[in-house]
C-alpha cells in the first residue's frame, strides 16, 4: 500500500460524524458607495487611486500620474510600453526600475484587493518591477470577497491569479510599517471607464 | 516549576524587553478588535469558517482525491507523505531531478515541523529563507518565536548590527525602513539567482485543484517568479472545498493575524507556465492521528493566524521561546501536546484559562478548553506534575472539611508571616503573599458586623 492508500485508509477510520457544509446565504456587508469605500481601503494599505478620464491618452494618464514612459512595462492595447514583457525570454529582464502597467478584472471594496489573473506571459511581471499600475473598470468593483469570486467576472480558467491590495509592506522589524519589501514599492490602482 | 515557567523567567529577566513584547503583540491585538468590529457579519464569518472546516475534515480523503485530481489535471504534480522523513524524502528527490542547489522559500510552518532546511543542507542544498523575519531568525540561527511574527522579540539595533555583519549595512544604522530595503536588495539577488522556490499552502482548493498562498511581503510570488521549479508543501488539513469556502477564510485571516483587511497578495497557483513545474506535496506527519482525537480533532480547523498568540497574557509576557514545542501560545501548547505530552507537558500551565484565545480564534477553536481538558487527562498519561498534584490533593481535603478549613484560616491569620511568604514557596517569586485578615468574612458576616444592603424598594 502507498503512502496516499495509507493516509485514506487512516481518514477513513478517524470516527469523526459527518458535518454538513453551510450554506454561505448570510447577509454580508453592504456599501453605500462601493467606488469610495475600495479608493479608502487602496490608500489604507498605501496605495493610491486615479481615474482615467475620458479623451485623455494612455501616454498623458500615466504622466499626470508622474510616471516615466521609459520605464513602462505593458501589453496592454492603448499603453505606451517601452518593454513588451511578452518578448522577454528570461523573466529576470523584468526585474529592476520598471513600472508594470497591467489589467484588473474586479476590485473589492471591503479590503482595497484587485483581482489579476495572469494576463502576460511571465507571472513576474506582477512583481519584479520597482512599481505596479493596474487598471481596473469602475463597474468591476463588487463589495466583499464572497461578492469577488461569486462574479462571473471571476473567470476561472486562470493559470496564476492574485487578489493584490496595495505595494508590497513588511512590520517584521520592530511593527515599523515599511513598504517595499520584496514586490512593488508602489501601487496605483487607475479607475478606467466600464468594461464593454 | 514547569519547564514553561523555567524558560519564561529568563525572558521576564530583561524587564523592559518584556514589558516591549507585551506592549507590541498587544497593538496588534487591539487592531484586530477594530477590524472585527468594522464587519457587521464577523460572529457569522467565524461560524461559518469553522462550520467549513468540520464539513472538510469529516469528509477528508474525498476533498485531498478531488484535489488531487483536478491539480493533476491542470498540470501540477500532487505527493502523498506519511511524516516529516517521507517529506523531506520526496522534496530531496525533486530538487535532485530537477537540479539545483539554491532554493528560495517562504514562510512555511510545516518546513519548521519537519526540520527540512537542515536536511536539505546536509543534501548540498541551501534553503533561504526570503521573509524578512524568518530571514533574520535564521541569520541570527534562531527559530522563529512567533508564526506570523517570527521576530517579534528581537529590537531594531539587534538587526542592525546584524545587517551590518550580514550585508554590510552602515554601522549603527537601525532605521527599520533602511535595514527593509537593505534586506530588499541583498535577497533580491538571491531571487534572481536561486534554481528552486519552495512555498506553504494557506488553502488547497478541492474543486479547482488551485492553492491560494498569502503574504504582504510578495516574498512568495517572487520567489516564484523566477525559477522553474516551485514545490509547495501542505498539511492535509489545508484542503477546503470550494472558492466561496477560500472567500469566508481571505475575510478573516488577515484581520484575524495582523488586524489588515486582507493580505497584499492572495496568490492562487492553478496551472504551471509553459516549462514550469508545481510539485505540490501533502504531508500528515500525525494529522490523521489528531483526528481521531475526539477531543482535540478541533485543532486541525487551524489557519494559523496566530492571534491567539497575540491575545494571550501568557505568551505577550513570556515570549515564544518560553515554549518547548516549536510553535508558541495556546496553539502551540495544544499542538505540542497531540504531538507529545511526554515531551510538552510543561507548557500546559503556560495559560491562565481566560479563554481569550477561544473568543478571537477566526475558526471559532476552543484551545482554552482544550488545554483545561490536557490538564485533566495528564494524569491518566502519568505526566502530571507531582507538586501540583499534592497541592490539590491537600486543597482537596482541606475544601471539603469545614472544620479543617476554617481551622487552617485562623492559624495562617496568627502563624507569623515567614511561615508562608518565603522563598520555598513558589507563588512567592516576583510577589508577596497577601496577608491573611485576623477574622474572615464569614466569621464577620455571623457576627453581623457587615452592613446588609437594603433590599430595594419596588
Amino acid at each position: 500500500m502507498d503512502a496516499k492508500q495509507k493516509i485514506l485508509q487512516r481518514l477513513s477510520q478517524s470516527g469523526m460524524p459527518e458535518h454538513p457544509m453551510p450554506v454561505l446565504d448570510f447577509e454580508r456587508e453592504h456599501f453605500d458607495d462601493p467606488v469610495a469605500s475600495f479608493r479608502q481601503a487602496v490608500e489604507a494599505s498605501g496605495g493610491r487611486v486615479a481615474e482615467w478620464p475620458d479623451g485623455v491618452s494612455g501616454a498623458e494618464m500615466l504622466t499626470s500620474l508622474g510616471i516615466e514612459l521609459s520605464r513602462v512595462v505593458s501589453n496592454v492595447t492603448g499603453i505606451p510600453a517601452a518593454l513588451d514583457p511578452d518578448e522577454v525570454e528570461d523573466p529576470r529582464e523584468l526585474d529592476g526600475e520598471k513600472t508594470a502597467v497591467v489589467e484588473g478584472v474586479l476590485g473589492v471594496a471591503e479590503n482595497g484587493a484587485v483581482w489579476i489573473p495572469q494576463r502576460a506571459r511571465h507571472k513576474a511581471l506582477y512583481f519584479a518591477p520597482e512599481e505596479i499600475v493596474v487598471l481596473l473598470p469602475r463597474d468591476g468593483i463588487v463589495a466583499t470577497m464572497q461578492d469577488a469570486v461569486a462574479d462571473e467576472r471571476f473567470n476561472r480558467d486562470f493559470g496564476f491569479g492574485c487578489f493584490m491590495s496595495g505595494p508590497s509592506k513588511t512590520a517584521d522589524i520592530e511593527q515599523a510599517l515599511v513598504f517595499g519589501a520584496h514586490g512593488p514599492m508602489k501601487l496605483t490602482v487607475v479607475l478606467c471607464r466600464d468594461a464593454e | 516549576m514547569s519547564t514553561h515557567a523555567k524558560a519564561a523567567a529568563k525572558f521576564l529577566a530583561d524587564r523592559d524587553r518584556a514589558a516591549w513584547h507585551d506592549r507590541a503583540l498587544y497593538l496588534v491585538r487591539e487592531k484586530r478588535d477594530r477590524m472585527a468590529h468594522s464587519v457587521p457579519e464577523w460572529e457569522t464569518l467565524r461560524q461559518a469558517a469553522s462550520d467549513i472546516k468540520l464539513h472538510t475534515l469529516s469528509h477528508l480523503g474525498h476533498y485531498l482525491e478531488q484535489f488531487e485530481r483536478n491539480a493533476t489535471a491542470n498540470g501540477m504534480i500532487v505527493h502523498w507523505a506519511e511524516d516529516a522523513e517521507a517529506m523531506n524524502r520526496i522534496v530531496g528527490q525533486i530538487v535532485r531531478e530537477h537540479g539545483g542547489r539554491k532554493l528560495v522559500k517562504s514562510k512555511s510552518m510545516l518546513s519548521e515541523e519537519c526540520g527540512l532546511t537542515p536536511y536539505l543542507a546536509e543534501q548540498g542544498v541551501e534553503a533561504v529563507e526570503s521573509d524578512l523575519g524568518e530571514r533574520i531568525m535564521q541569520l541570527m540561527h534562531r527559530p522563529p518565536s512567533h508564526i506570523v511574527l517570527p521576530a517579534i522579540h528581537v529590537r531594531r539595533e539587534e538587526v542592525g548590527a546584524l545587517f551590518e555583519r550580514e550585508m554590510a549595512t552602515e554601522p549603527g544604522n537601525s532605521d527599520p525602513t533602511y535595514l527593509t530595503h537593505a534586506a530588499r536588495k541583498c535577497l533580491r539577488e538571491t531571487f534572481r539567482t536561486a534554481d528552486i522556490s519552495m512555498t506553504g499552502v494557506n488553502f488547497a482548493i478541492a474543486a479547482e485543484g488551485s492553492f491560494a498562498v498569502c503574504t504582504n511581503e510578495g516574498n512568495a510570488d517572487l520567489g516564484t517568479s523566477f525559477p522553474d521549479l516551485h514545490i509547495a508543501i501542505m498539511g492535509l488539513e489545508k484542503v477546503i472545498p470550494d472558492y466561496a469556502s477560500l472567500a469566508v477564510f481571505t475575510r478573516l485571516l488577515a484581520r484575524s493575524a495582523t488586524g489588515q483587511p486582507v493580505t497584499t497578495y492572495t496568490s492562487l497557483y492553478r496551472r504551471p507556465e509553459p516549462g514550469k513545474e508545481i510539485h505540490v506535496v501533502i504531508v500528515d506527519n500525525g494529522r490523521t492521528e489528531s483526528l481521531c482525537n475526539e477531543a482535540h480533532r478541533n485543532m486541525l480547523k487551524c489557519l494559523r493566524c496566530g492571534a491567539c498568540m497575540n491575545t494571550c497574557p501568557v505568551y505577550r509576557r513570556s515570549g515564544g521561546y518560553s515554549y518547548s514545542y516549536f510553535i508558541p501560545g495556546p496553539l502551540g501548547i495544544n499542538l505540542g501536546m497531540l504531538r507529545s505530552p511526554e515531551r510538552y507537558g510543561g507548557n500546559v500551565s503556560g495559560c491562565s484559562l481566560c479563554y481569550s484565545c477561544s473568543n478571537v480564534c477566526p475558526a471559532r477553536i476552543d484551545l482554552g478548553e482544550q488545554i483545561y481538558a490536557w490538564r485533566q487527562e495528564m494524569d491518566a498519561d502519568g505526566v502530571a506534575d507531582p507538586q501540583k498534584k499534592m497541592m490539590v490533593k491537600t486543597m482537596n481535603v482541606l475544601m471539603r472539611h469545614k472544620g479543617l478549613f476554617y481551622t487552617a484560616i485562623k492559624g495562617a491569620a496568627l502563624a507569623p508571616r515567614f511561615v508562608y511568604n518565603n522563598r520555598f514557596n513558589p507563588w512567592c517569586a516576583g510577589r508577596e503573599m497577601p496577608r491573611f485578615a485576623r477574622r474572615s468574612f464569614n466569621e464577620l458576616w455571623k457576627s453581623g458586623m457587615i452592613d446588609q444592603p437594603k433590599k430595594e424598594e419596588k
